[in-house]
């Protein structure tokens, strides 16, 4: 059998030329055949059985020669793949390529393939990543917050102080004209100075129920709406009442009503034991951070540029849902952070680099090791799937029948990299 | 009567391509040929031995169509046909190309 002839090109791309065998061909154009020919009409023949000369001579052959080839090229193709033990990122070039008579056609495919990492050390990296301790004050920031959860309003007969819950009216003024979202009625409100404009929660601190203020503010220049930006703003303010935050005292019926533990002490050993969960899953994932980054610059990474364009073009994505998430539009982020989208996409640039490099780190990590998903956790992935999106399981599993294998490829990364911090050597940082 | 004028035109349906594994070729040809005629006409046109020759009169079909109501009732042309067997071991093209054989 004739084989293809691979040629690389650069380190991300190679070139494949491969021969179409006539004995192919021609079943390919009899399967081709028979496929139009079942909804060929030609007054004379029932649908599908029209003989092949009829048929070519009705309509000729151009239509069945590239029915065939459109059948037998991704065929070739990928047989040509396997034979190279090709792994391609991105979908091939393929261009037919003229060929002498008596020859066998010949079919070019130019495509990105994953590059052929020459791995360093990558066991035992020596990172230094800062401890994160949990402090006491910590625990009881955590308990007060509990407590605030609990806390009862209790309106108080004295002037507004910061921290505490007032109803209020206002009206806001730019050189005496009202503006868009400037007022509001019966709004209640925490007064804490950075929950408002500068100056606005610290102008209503002194006043009493039932009166009636004028507060002068300046709106920062870094304001999400550009048009009010760096404007002063007269605001009228009618203070309705003012509630003051009780909170449960911390005693060990506090604890009992909040959890199941019977003492204050056992909550707090408690709240201790979480926090330093966090803490401890976040310094893992800093040493991952940090070994992938040694990683990624101890090794020379060819990039193929499809799977560049790819990440950036996810990443601008992500950027642009983000920005919706907080309300605001996309081309409202971009002017907030004062750059058109293009450059957004050059800065991004960078970052996709690094992301697909330290992926393809990991998964040639991964093959080097040996590192499998088995089916029982890929069913756990699935599990947790199907309890995030609230669908049963095998919904999930049908909805992500063709992307079972990025569930697969997502979990291999992710025991790679549990691997790498496990072999990486910790040096505590200053 | 011209050749060309009895002959009119090959008939190429399922049928007559069945046929023609056993040198049998189907025509289309004018209403009042003779069997004479024909084995003439084709021997003259295709240069061939002719057998044996049947004759069919096809009647066409009755059509009707409705449209908002109007029933039209139509029906398609009859025809000639003849089914011409020739000498064991001799073919007929028809522009270079053999309608008849698979």
């Amino acid at each position: 059998m004739t084989t293809s002839t691979l040629t690389r090109l650069d380190a991300t791309s190679v070139e494949i030329v491969i021969p179409v065998l006539p004995d192919a061909l021609d079943r390919a154009r009899e399967v081709a055949f028979r496929r139009l020919s079942k909804n060929a009409r030609i007054p004379g023949f029932r649908k599908g059985h029209i003989p092949r000369r009829v048929f070519e001579q009705t309509y000729g052959t151009a239509g069945i020669e590239s029915e065939a080839m459109e059948d037998l090229v991704p065929e070739l193709y990928s047989t040509a793949l396997r034979e190279h033990e090709l792994a391609p990122v991105a979908r091939p070039k393929l261009e037919m390529l003229p060929s002498a008579e008596n020859e066998p056609m010949r079919v070019k495919a130019r495509v990105e393939v994953r590059p052929t990492l020459e791995l360093g050390a990558y066991e035992g990296l020596s990172v230094s990543v800062p401890e994160r301790t949990v402090s006491d004050e910590e625990v009881e920031r955590t308990l007060e917050g509990l407590a605030r959860d609990r806390g009862t309003l209790a309106p108080v007969d004295r002037p507004a102080v910061l921290g505490d819950i007032v109803t209020i009216d206002f009206i806001g003024r730019i050189d005496g004209t009202p503006f868009e979202g400037g007022s509001a009625e019966g709004q209640v409100a925490e007064l804490l100075e950075d929950r408002f404009i500068p100056g606005f929660a610290t102008g209503i601190v002194g006043m009493s129920a039932g009166e009636r203020r004028e507060i002068e503010t300046q709106f920062p220049e870094a304001y999400h709406a550009s048009d009010l930006a760096g404007k002063s703003a007269t605001f009228e303010v009618v203070l309705h009442d003012v509630k003051h935050l009780e909170m449960p005292t911390l005693d060990d019926a506090f604890a009992a009503e909040v959890s199941d533990f019977a003492t204050l002490g056992e909550l707090r050993a408690e709240i201790r034991k979480r926090l330093e969960g966090i803490a401890a899953a976040r310094v893992r994932r800093e040493i991952g951070n940090a070994v992938m980054e040694q990683l990624v610059a101890a090794h020379d990474i060819p990039v193929p540029p499809s799977l560049l364009v790819a990440e950036r073009e996810q990443l601008l994505e992500e950027a642009r849902r983000m920005a919706q998430e907080q309300g605001t539009e996309f081309h409202e982020y971009l002017a907030s952070i004062g750059k058109t989208e293009e450059e957004l996409r050059d800065e991004l640039t960078g970052d996709a680099e690094r992301r697909v490099k330290g992926t393809l780190l990991v998964e040639a990590i991964a093959d080097a090791e040996g590192i499998e998903a088995s089916p029982a956790e890929i069913q756990s992935e699935l599990a947790l799937l199907a309890r995030r999106y609230g669908q049963p399981i095998d919904r999930v599993r049908a909805a992500l029948a063709e992307n079972m294998q990025s569930v697969y490829d997502g979990i291999v990364r992710n025991k790679t990299l549990e691997f790498l911090i496990d072999k990486a050597h910790r040096v505590a940082a200053p | 009567m011209d050749a060309r004028d009895i002959i009119l035109s090959p008939r190429i349906t399922e049928k007559s391509m069945a046929n023609s594994i056993g040198h049998q070729y189907t025509f289309v040809v004018h209403p009042s040929a003779t069997k004479t005629q024909i084995r003439h006409a084709v021997e003259e046109i295709f240069s061939v031995n002719v057998e044996k020759i049947n004759t069919i009169n096809v009647r066409g079909k009755a059509r009707s169509s409705a449209r908002r109501g109007i029933r039209t009732e139509g029906k398609q042309s009859d025809f000639k046909k003849a089914v011409v067997t020739l000498k064991a071991g001799q073919k007929i093209e028809l522009g270079g190309i053999n309608y008849f054989e698979q």
